[in-house]
């Protein structure tokens, strides 16, 4: 069912501590925005990593979002949500980097230990083990580009003129790049969704 | 149901559409069971999606913030100003303060055997007068009335020139290493000092801030004044003004100390704000020479100086940790001074970042816990993310 239309920024609120640590690090001040990165670096580094899909390189991405973030600090508006803003930059960067013709070369890799389930989680209940390899590595095989847009949504529930302006595209492109990214994930789920919902039924009756 | 259609399922899931376009999704759905499966498969892959962990190796998340903060402060400048700013400023600041401290230094120190003593607290003293050039240089521009006769008394050990509080504590960390805890004025003495105090109260002040200094006076000086009540009364002399009749009477460096107390106190005050005019003119004639200067640093002048540093060093986030003390204690009621023992713990982490040093350490952690103890705390949670 369709999501209640929230907009992005009002979801989170940043609290006056963390406005106080962006205003001290404003000035300067690298231990306050170490703890900026603290408070963060779990969230852009899952988005960098589901783009990118190598801790190497999303190590690489994470580090260059923040200290990306540090310089142009002077020009983030101070009461808006820091992380929208520092995870715009990482998936830019991502994308960047999934996009450069040295990664092409290297290619990406197909299954990958870091984001594959380890234990039942909350996919657990929609997926077994084998399901979630599937699921991997379909999103290993998309495009880097619907990768990325699927991630901004999906994970980071970006709007579409939110994603369209940290990629550079048009909002129309957002939704088509979208649908494509669901939908393949969507064919490669299928068999397995249609058990976990015959599971469901079994459990309950 | 076309390729374009199913994209407008896909941007009805995000509700992307517009409210027409919206709304005649919306009907059809309600009479096609196909679309609404195809819906629930498009968001069962953004759940999925969105489940898979994104995990990094252990540990990583621990050292990720200290990795970024080495980057970037391995090629930081000065934000706000131009990097060419601050080294203009410190250079004028040398040429003017420099020779105007030489000289009352030689002054001071003319007659006593170990000059030497004071250069370390007086490159120490021109460090920190950077961020007040001004009245720096006023303060060593205006003669201080004492020190000529005081002068004349011979001296084990030249006196520091005193310009903010703490210098006295810092020279005695070095005269004499001790507890850490020992460096901390006691709150109440302080408070009783910013008061636009009398003379007396003063001096009383005076004597209780010189006592953590004794260490540093030699032993002949110790000798010269046998008990703790002569000492005070000396204090209380040298602090009224019949004091400058008390000039050849063969003072001792307690005393000598004391009036630089006085002094220190009379600084203090004036970093704190409260203090009058009336209140440093009612104090000790020694300190006439400072307490006179028209440098008054507002509570905000000293935040500011405080917030703005950017200690490098071990050592300087050591001297920047008890600065915030100082602050903190100087005023315990005030609604910043919350922030100031925050920032005690955090220079102090800082601190131990710097030097690795398990003395940092310890200091560090009973800060914090000193902190946490607190019952008007308004920041636990800052500090216990700095315990983690």
């Amino acid at each position: 069912m369709p999501r209640p239309p929230v907009p992005y920024h009002s979801r989170e609120v940043m609290g006056p501590e963390e406005s106080f640590l962006i205003a001290r690090a404003r000035r300067g001040d690298a231990a306050a925005f170490e703890e900026i990165v603290r408070l963060y670096q779990r969230r852009v580094y899952g988005v960098a990593l589901r783009i990118v899909r190598a801790h190497d390189v999303a190590d690489d991405v994470a580090q260059e979002a923040f200290l990306r973030a540090w310089r142009s600090l002077e020009r983030f508006e101070l009461g808006r949500p820091f992380g929208p803003w520092v995870c715009r930059i990482a998936a830019n960067l991502a994308v960047n980097h999934v996009r450069s013709p040295r990664a092409r070369e290297q290619g990406l890799p197909e299954a990958h230990a870091e984001t594959r389930a380890r234990a039942p989680g909350p996919l657990g209940e929609l997926l077994d083990a084998e399901a979630a390899g599937v699921l991997d590595t379909a999103l290993a095989q998309l495009p880097p580009e619907q990768r990325a847009v699927l991630v901004m949504r999906a994970v980071e529930e970006m709007s579409y003129a939110e994603i369209a302006d940290a990629l550079g595209l048009s909002p129309g492109t957002v939704m088509s790049r979208l649908f494509r990214a669901r939908e393949r994930l969507a064919v490669a789920l299928r068999p397995y969704l249609g058990r976990a919902a015959e599971r469901r039924k079994a459990g309950a009756g | 149901m076309s390729g374009h259609e199913q994209e407008r399922l896909s941007a009805f899931l995000d509700d992307e559409l517009a409210p027409a376009e919206r709304a005649a999704v919306e009907q059809h759905l309600a009479a096609c069971a196909e679309c609404q499966a195809r819906l629930g498969e498009l968001a069962a892959a953004d759940r999925a999606a969105a489940s898979l962990p994104a995990e990094p190796p252990a540990g990583y998340f621990e050292s990720f913030p200290g990795r970024v903060r080495a980057r970037l402060e391995a090629r930081r400048t000065p934000r706000g100003l131009p990097a060419w700013t601050w080294a203009a400023a410190a250079v004028l600041l040398l040429a003017v303060v420099t020779p105007l401290t030489l000289s009352r230094r030689a002054e001071l120190a003319a007659p006593r055997a170990q000059p030497t003593a004071a250069a370390p607290v007086l490159d120490r003293a021109m460090s920190r007068e950077q961020p007040a050039p001004a009245a720096a240089a006023q303060e060593a521009a205006a003669p201080p009335a004492a020190a000529a006769p005081l002068a004349a008394v011979p001296e084990p050990k030249a006196a520091p020139v005193r310009a903010y509080g703490e210098r006295a504590e810092k020279k005695t960390e070095a005269a004499a290493p001790r507890p850490p805890a020992a460096a901390e004025p006691a709150p109440a003495t302080r408070q009783d000092g910013f008061a636009a105090a009398p003379g007396e109260a003063d001096a009383r002040e005076a004597a209780a801030t010189a006592r953590p200094l004794e260490p540093q006076a030699s032993a002949p000086a110790r000798d010269a004044v046998g008990s703790e009540e002569e000492a005070v009364r000396v204090l209380d002399e040298a602090a009224a003004p019949e004091a400058r009749t008390a000039e050849g009477r063969g003072q001792s460096k307690r005393a000598r100390d004391a009036l630089a107390s006085t002094a220190q106190a009379k600084d203090d005050a004036a970093a704190g704000g409260e203090a009058g005019l009336g209140s440093a003119r009612a104090g000790a004639p020694a300190a006439a020479g400072v307490a006179a200067s028209p440098r008054m640093l507002t509570v905000e002048d000293e935040w500011q100086r405080l917030d703005s540093a950017r200690p490098s060093t071990a050592v300087e986030w050591r001297e920047l940790r008890e600065e915030w003390r100082h602050f903190a204690a100087r005023r315990p009621d005030a609604p910043r001074a919350d922030e100031a023992r925050v920032r005690v713990v955090e220079a102090g982490r800082e601190a131990w970042r710097a030097s690795g040093e398990a003395t940092d350490e310890a200091v560090f952690r009973r800060d914090a816990a000193a902190y946490l103890a607190r019952e008007d705390a308004a920041q636990p949670e800052r500090v216990r993310r700095l315990l983690r």
